[in-house]
């Protein structure tokens, strides 16, 4: 979690940050008396916070679940012996991903290994792929094969579900990254060069802050071509306002510190002093704003993806799994699950973004 | 105050630009345009013979000279945006003639207008003409020479329909100088503002609606939890509107379809739509209101819940914080009682904030209408922008754009004079010395 501000040497000078006030005047001489460093403290009190510590715990396990999807769902067999040869394709599949292998010859004909005449194999818990389509299993009630049911080609839905995971979360941390990357950018120029700059920035805030975000992100969903990649660039740059205001003010308060004078008087260049001097002791707030946006941003990804909306039809997300159920408004379980899955997600996101909020803004501790 | 409110609106304008700038912008930037999508799946083919694909290409051509896509982004903004404004526009001989013939036969009286109406269309024609030579002698020649004639349209009143967008200032006269024309929709080439202020009623109806039910059951509820701090019931409520805060308003949208409006389970309402298929103008006043409120229940709520849980959930912090100040304490130690404290002094102080979040209601609401509406059916703004958007209907989705944009920002203009009303302290006037 960012970098620790003591490990600088120009730590000396600071005397306490500006993060314990986000709206107010810097206070507190935290690090120097106490001898705990800024982080620690805002790891303890953040300890503090059962709920989103533990919403942090099921993050971390949903993100193990998105990088072993493969290895819990899928029709890749852990071990597989055909043609007298033995194969690991499960595992194998993760090295044809990074593109260290490839599949063997014999392999290449099917996609789903079910198919092949194996003398024997181990298949994951749950033996169907995302897109795995099966005809003669439509709209299959949760429940015996399908614990969650099935949707209207016979995809199984539990198994879209633990895939989908990797969209959402992917999705969401990407798509804040970027916000992150320009509203950090921008908003540190802004504060840390001040003046004209200053006055323009701000001016081009005001007029993003004033689109209503979904229309644009609508918008522009529909308007370029459907894929993930544009999904990602196109909900981060809507989100970036925020951040950048932020980081603004962060920047502001930061620069009128006297070590930053002291920086400037050993000759260290603008962007050094704003990278190195500035950005450790003026970032923290802007975990907050993150937080919450990575659960907009999940938001809006699954938002289009249950209008059709910019997501190619042929990948598999919760958004476009809970989309199935308006073709049939019988299959119950299309609405229930995914829409479930968005919403704990959603949820677990926002927590984490209240248990920042409180660890890092003490003023306000206790009241939401 | 008013000085204030003319400065804000004022300033509106630049902002509204630079949204329009941004937003014409990226749609016509994207790959690929509308004309790519009449064409459908025939473009582009690479099987086709070359003569067969050079027609293509040449209906390609001439689409996008007629819908004016050839030019370069820039001027297209730029006719956009001074037609949205202003725009002066010369009537054709056909127009004209039929806009004199119309104010010609309001000059005439009644009895000779009535006379006009019986006659059959040759003895009309020399009829009026007759008529006219009396009233308008220099416009004759011309009038008589007109095509307008033969159009056979002519009719003892309203031959002159205006079939253009927005407000028509001169009637009588050869221009016409139109305002609010965001041109025509790309899918059925009609006005798009028609088309718009068609749909926008339902949709602010749902909007509006959602807000009162929020605040009249959020505030309250914020303060009750606020007084019952750390209370059982407490617990239970605020984690019950978190819960619904975090709730997506599509999921909501179609856990309620599936379930209530489901022969499967429960069929308590309809599933789409505003009012019954059989609903007709015969039916009483009480029973279209009472059919319409049946059809808009589910929406409604759809729409209301998410306000209604930010609403209670800022009521109760912002509560919570003023019951902390030393006015309270003071306010107890005077002897006054706890009703009066809490709903006279704490409301009072706590109700500032919220003014400020309900700025940020209205535009979010606007987009959520998207999903109420093509999850409910229901013919509005939401339902519409999805449709533009689907169709790469560029006028529609530049109007959709503006409106919707101007709705955000009358919303936070709103929400700052409110401020004003409910903290008197709050001055907007410039700092003296």
């Amino acid at each position: 979690m960012g970098s620790d501000p003591s490990t600088f040497k120009n730590d000396e000078a600071v005397n306490g940050t500006p993060a314990d006030a986000v709206n107010g005047t810097p206070t507190g001489a935290v690090m120097n008396e106490g001898g705990e460093s800024f982080w620690r403290l805002t790891r303890k009190e953040f300890r503090k916070n059962r709920p989103a510590l533990y919403s942090l715990y099921v993050l971390v396990a949903m993100a193990f679940l998105a990088l072993t999807a493969d290895l819990i769902a899928g029709n890749k067999p852990y071990y597989m012996v055909y043609q007298g040869e033995t194969y690991f394709p499960a595992f194998r599949q993760y090295a044809v991903y990074t593109g260290l292998m490839d599949w063997p010859e014999e392999l290449r004909t099917r996609r789903n290994f079910k198919r092949y005449a194996y003398s024997e194999a181990v298949f994951p818990l749950i033996p169907y792929a995302p897109d795995e389509i099966r005809l003669g299993a439509r709209y299959e009630r949760p429940g015996g094969d399908h614990l969650f049911g099935t949707d209207r080609l016979g995809r199984d839905v539990l198994s879209g579900l633990i895939h989908g995971t990797r969209y959402s979360l992917t999705i969401g941390l990407v798509s804040v990254g970027i916000s992150l990357l320009i509203g950090v950018g921008l908003g540190a120029l802004a504060g840390y060069l001040g003046g004209w700059t200053d006055l323009i920035l701000s001016r081009v805030f005001e007029l993003w802050a004033a689109i209503p975000p979904f229309f644009l992100i609508i918008t522009a969903a529909a308007f370029f071509p459907p894929s993930l990649f544009w999904i990602m660039i196109i909900i981060g740059f809507t989100g970036w306002v925020g951040i950048a205001r932020l980081t603004r003010s962060q920047f502001l308060q930061v620069r009128a510190f006297d070590y930053i004078a002291a920086a400037r008087a050993l000759g260290c260049s603008n962007l050094r002093i704003m990278a190195v001097h500035i950005l450790p002791n003026a970032i923290a707030p802007v975990l907050i704003p993150a937080a919450f946006g990575v659960a907009g941003a999940i938001l809006a990804e699954s938002g289009l993806s249950f209008l059709g909306i910019g997501v190619p039809a042929e990948v598999i997300t919760w958004g476009s799994l809970l989309a199935g159920a308006r073709s049939n408004i019988a299959a119950w379980w299309l609405v229930i699950v995914p829409g479930f899955a968005i919403f704990i997600t959603v949820t677990l996101y926002n927590l984490l973004g209240d248990g920042l909020r409180d660890a890092l803004d003490p003023r306000q501790r206790g009241t939401a | 105050m008013l000085g204030y409110i003319l400065q804000r609106s004022l300033l509106m304008v630049p902002t509204l630009v630079g949204i329009t700038v941004i937003s014409f912008f990226i749609m016509h930037l994207a790959p690929g345009d509308p004309v790519d999508l009449f064409l459908g799946g025939v473009a582009g083919g690479e099987g086709l013979a070359s003569d067969r694909q050079r027609d293509i290409e040449k209906t390609r051509e001439e689409l996008r000279r007629q819908l004016g896509l050839d030019r370069p982004v820039h001027i297209q903004y730029f006719n956009w945006v001074t037609a949205l404004f202003l725009k002066v526009e010369t009537l054709s001989a056909f127009d004209r003639s039929a806009l004199r013939a119309d104010g010609l036969l309001e000059r005439l009286d009644p009895a000779q207008r009535q006379a006009l109406a019986g006659l059959d269309r040759a003895e009309q024609k020399e009829r009026f003409l007759l008529l006219a030579r009396d009233l308008a002698p220099e416009e004759m020649s011309e009038l008589e020479r007109s095509s307008f004639w033969a159009g056979r349209t002519f009719s003892a009143g309203g031959n002159y329909t205006y079939r253009g967008a927005g407000i028509e200032l001169f009637r009588l006269s050869e221009y016409r100088l139109v305002t609010l024309d965001f041109g025509r929709s790309f899918k059925d080439n009609q006005p798009v503002i028609g088309r718009v202020m068609e749909r926008l009623p339902v949709t602010l109806e749902i909007n509006v609606i959602a807000i009162i039910i929020a605040y009249l059951v959020g505030l309250p509820l914020g303060v009750w939890l606020a007084v019952k701090q750390n209370t059982l019931t407490d617990r239970m409520l605020t984690t019950g509107t978190f819960v619904l805060w975090s709730m997506p308003s599509f999921w909501v949208g179609m856990l309620l379809i599936i379930f209530l409006c489901n022969r499967e389970f429960l069929y308590w309402f309809p599933a789409s739509g505003i009012q019954s298929l059989e609903a007709s103008s015969d039916w009483s006043f009480w029973r279209l209101l009472t059919d319409h409120m049946y059809h808009m229940f589910l929406p409604v709520l759809a729409s209301a819940y998410i306000s209604f849980a930010t609403i209670s959930r800022f009521m109760r912090t912002s509560m919570l914080e003023n019951l902390r100040q030393d006015y309270v304490r003071t306010a107890r130690a005077k002897g006054l009682s706890e009703k009066v404290v809490i709903l006279r002094h704490v409301y009072r102080n706590s109700l500032i904030p919220i003014v400020t979040t309900s700025a940020g209601l209205l535009p979010a609401l606007i987009a959520g209408s998207v999903f109420i509406e093509t999850i409910f059916t229901i013919p509005g703004m939401g339902l519409l922008g999805f449709e533009s958007v689907l169709t790469r209907d560029y006028p529609m989705v530049m109007a959709l754009f503006t409106i919707g944009s101007l709705l955000s920002l009358l919303g936070i203009l709103v929400a700052d004079i409110l401020l004003k009303v409910v903290d008197p302290r709050i001055t907007f006037d410039q700092l003296q010395g």
